[in-house]
């Protein structure tokens, strides 16, 4: 089989759909190519919130405004389907009173930066959560943003990019990349026939470094694994979106408070963040690993700090729990960029974020391809940036 | 002779060609202890229980008990301490048969209630009556029931059909289905979720090729009992739509804790 195509998006999970979306919304003859079924990756692996709360300050909080906007215009205007929108708003937790004092800078600079967030003090978190443990001391409210099932919204952009008229090569290996005799992207090689194409995207996520290396760009996405616990369906546990505000910490690298040693091991805290199938996910951990299978340990030690903030989870069951990779950059932020190679462009390494961030990542690739300004200024997340 | 390895137990005929079966005529003089242990494992609660010596165990202490027929008035002390539930009683002397098993099911069926026993497969025989349920003291919960069979099914008879299951065993019909392209779309099929099969339907359509592939898109599978009920049906119901061959559909993903569990246990 020989194909000849605009745009090979190369990746079926949320950031590789979200690219064929764009590419082919806006008239590109796009194929998206994908190892497996769609969404079977870090996408089915992962939690779906999609909220503000824990990027730095500036630039980048202004580009999750960004993007948390085209979530929710796809999921409100766009996709044909029900994708288990959830939107209650959040609560990031202090546990102590010196939290809630590092909470008050965090909610000064998210203001500042025009997000929606304001302290809650003690009486009315426990009002709005009966079920926490009476000494958290206060939170962080943020109401923009919403959770959705990634598994959900996955399914539908890929039947929205039919319907557009891209194509979709699921069970498809891409086994080799070629270049034109000028130096530009030609062709994608794989186990199904090959295709010609003028533009290709690498959103493979934890896998993007072994396609950039068919053409010998570095791509320096590692796998950070983390594991997440399922409680049974329809025990009312908490009313909102919850985590504690050591999760920023973590996720910018710095050292949890608690000196517990497995914490500190596996990166482990608190999130809970309640489904559309009324179950509850219970988060979270943050490891090099490479492996799906849940880490005992890891695990145990969220049940621990689950029973923490709400005690009477102790009682409700866990009925599965399962582990995920994340693409991780040494910065914590994406790469969504050209390359030396005309044509060859990477979206990946999302973190932790890579639902909130798909649609808009697909959008600017998009953007850069037809020349267009940008929506934000590419510079900051180019992969030039690591060279 | 069954794999017993796949079984789990030796029937009637196995039991009675290796001589660990009482004979006719002891069986037709009244009430006689049928021990059906078939591992060798270091245990020997039923030869101490014994107040007849009528069970020998011996040296060493992984020997399968023997029982002196002749010794044994079956009185059915054994049944309750065996930890493996192996022991039984059969009584010929009357019209019809006696069979007491041991049976830790609440709730316990009372005295002259219709109940439906089975084989030691689990398997539905026949109906029978209730004559005796015996939950003493000494028995330290584990009740005997005795109930009344034809003597030609005697053999086979070890235990009834549990009181609160419901009166349709759904489950096992749906189990004995194996094309499933003629089944109506509103049947539920995942009853944690209630996924029906035209939801699986409509997710094969879509794509999915795998158990996996469906349990995303459906969500069958993902509820209270992960999949144990449904699984075997979603895969079945994948090879009657796509003619795949059972053993080209790969199980779903097993994950963690597999039975539910509580926060509280899950953390130590």
């Amino acid at each position: 089989m020989s194909k000849n195509v605009d745009a090979v998006v190369i990746g079926g999970g949320i950031i590789g759909l979200s690219n064929a979306y764009w590419l082919a919304k806006r008239g590109l003859k796009v194929l998206l190519i994908e190892t497996g079924d769609l969404v079977a990756g870090t996408s089915s692996r992962c939690d779906g919130n999609n909220y503000i709360c824990d990027t730095a300050p500036g630039e980048i909080t202004h580009t999750m405004k960004l993007a948390v906007g085209e979530v929710e215009n796809l999921v409100h205007h766009e996709l044909d389907d029900n994708v288990d929108w959830l939107a209650n708003g959040m609560f990031t937790l202090a546990e102590t009173r010196e939290q809630f004092e590092k909470a008050k800078k965090t909610c000064e600079e998210k203001l500042a930066d025009g997000i929606q967030c304001r302290l809650v003090d003690r009486a009315e978190l426990h009002d709005a959560e009966p079920n926490l443990a009476p000494d958290i001391y206060g939170a962080i409210e943020f109401t923009e943003g919403g959770s959705l099932s990634p598994m959900l919204f996955g399914f539908a952009l890929g039947r929205k990019v039919q319907k557009l008229g891209g194509e979709i090569w699921r069970f498809t290996k891409v086994t080799g990349l070629e270049q034109n005799a000028d130096g530009s992207i030609g062709r994608v090689l794989t186990d199904k026939g090959d295709v010609t194409a003028k533009y290709v995207i690498d959103a493979a996520g934890v896998w993007s470094n072994t396609i950039g290396r068919m053409v010998g760009i570095e791509i320096p996405v590692t796998m950070m694994k983390g594991d997440l616990l399922v409680t049974e369906s329809d025990v009312k546990i908490c009313n909102r979106y919850v985590c504690e505000i050591g999760y920023n910490f973590l996720r910018n690298d710095q050292k949890l408070d608690d000196e517990d040693a497995v914490r500190q091991k596996y990166g482990v805290g608190f999130l809970m963040e309640p489904t559309g199938a009324n179950n509850a996910l219970i988060g979270f951990s943050k490891y090099p690993g490479s492996d799906t299978k849940t880490n005992f340990a890891a695990t145990r030690a969220i049940a621990k700090r689950a029973i923490r903030f709400y005690p009477m989870i102790a009682d409700v069951n866990i009925i599965r729990t399962y582990a995920g990779l994340r693409p991780w950059t040494p910065d914590h932020e994406p790469i969504i960029s050209a390359t030396r190679i005309p044509g060859f462009y990477v979206c990946s390494g999302h973190c932790g974020s890579g639902i909130a961030y798909g649609p808009l990542s697909g959008k600017l690739i998009t953007q850069m391809i037809l020349g267009e300004a940008t929506d934000v200024d590419m510079k900051r997340y180019s992969l030039s940036r690591f060279q | 002779m069954n794999d017993i390895a796949k079984t789990g137990f030796l029937n009637s005929s196995e039991l009675k060609e290796i001589g660990r079966y009482p004979s006719e005529e002891r069986m037709s003089r009244g009430p006689v202890a049928v021990i059906e242990c078939c591992q060798n494992i270091p245990c020997n609660p039923c030869e101490t229980a014994c107040r007849f010596g009528a069970i020998t165990v011996g040296d060493p202490i992984t020997n399968l008990p023997v029982i002196d027929e002749n010794k044994c008035i079956g009185c059915g002390v054994c049944i309750t301490k065996c930890p493996g539930l192996a022991i039984f009683l059969v009584d010929k002397s009357k019209k019809d048969a006696r069979v007491s098993f041991p049976f830790e099911y609440l709730p316990l069926p009372e005295k002259g209630d219709m109940v439906r026993a089975v084989d030691r497969a689990g398997r539905y025989v026949c109906d029978a009556k209730v004559v005796r349920v015996n939950n003493a003291a000494a028995n330290d919960c584990t009740p005997i029931v005795t109930i009344e069979v034809p003597k030609t099914l005697c053999d086979d008879i070890r235990s009834i059909r549990r009181l609160n299951l419901p009166d349709e065993d759904t489950e096992a019909k749906l189990l004995e289905i194996d094309d499933w392209r003629a089944e109506p779309d509103d049947l539920i099929v995942c009853r944690c979720e209630e996924v029906t099969v035209g939801d699986i339907r409509k997710a094969i359509a879509d794509g999915a090729v795998t158990v996996e592939g469906i349990k995303k898109r459906t969500r069958a599978g993902m509820g209270l009992c992960q999949g144990r009920t449904c699984s075997k049906l979603v895969s079945r119901i994948l090879g009657s739509e796509t003619g795949k061959k059972p053993d080209e559909i790969q199980p779903d993903t097993v994950r963690m804790p597999i039975k539910p569990v509580s926060f509280n246990v899950y953390k130590e």
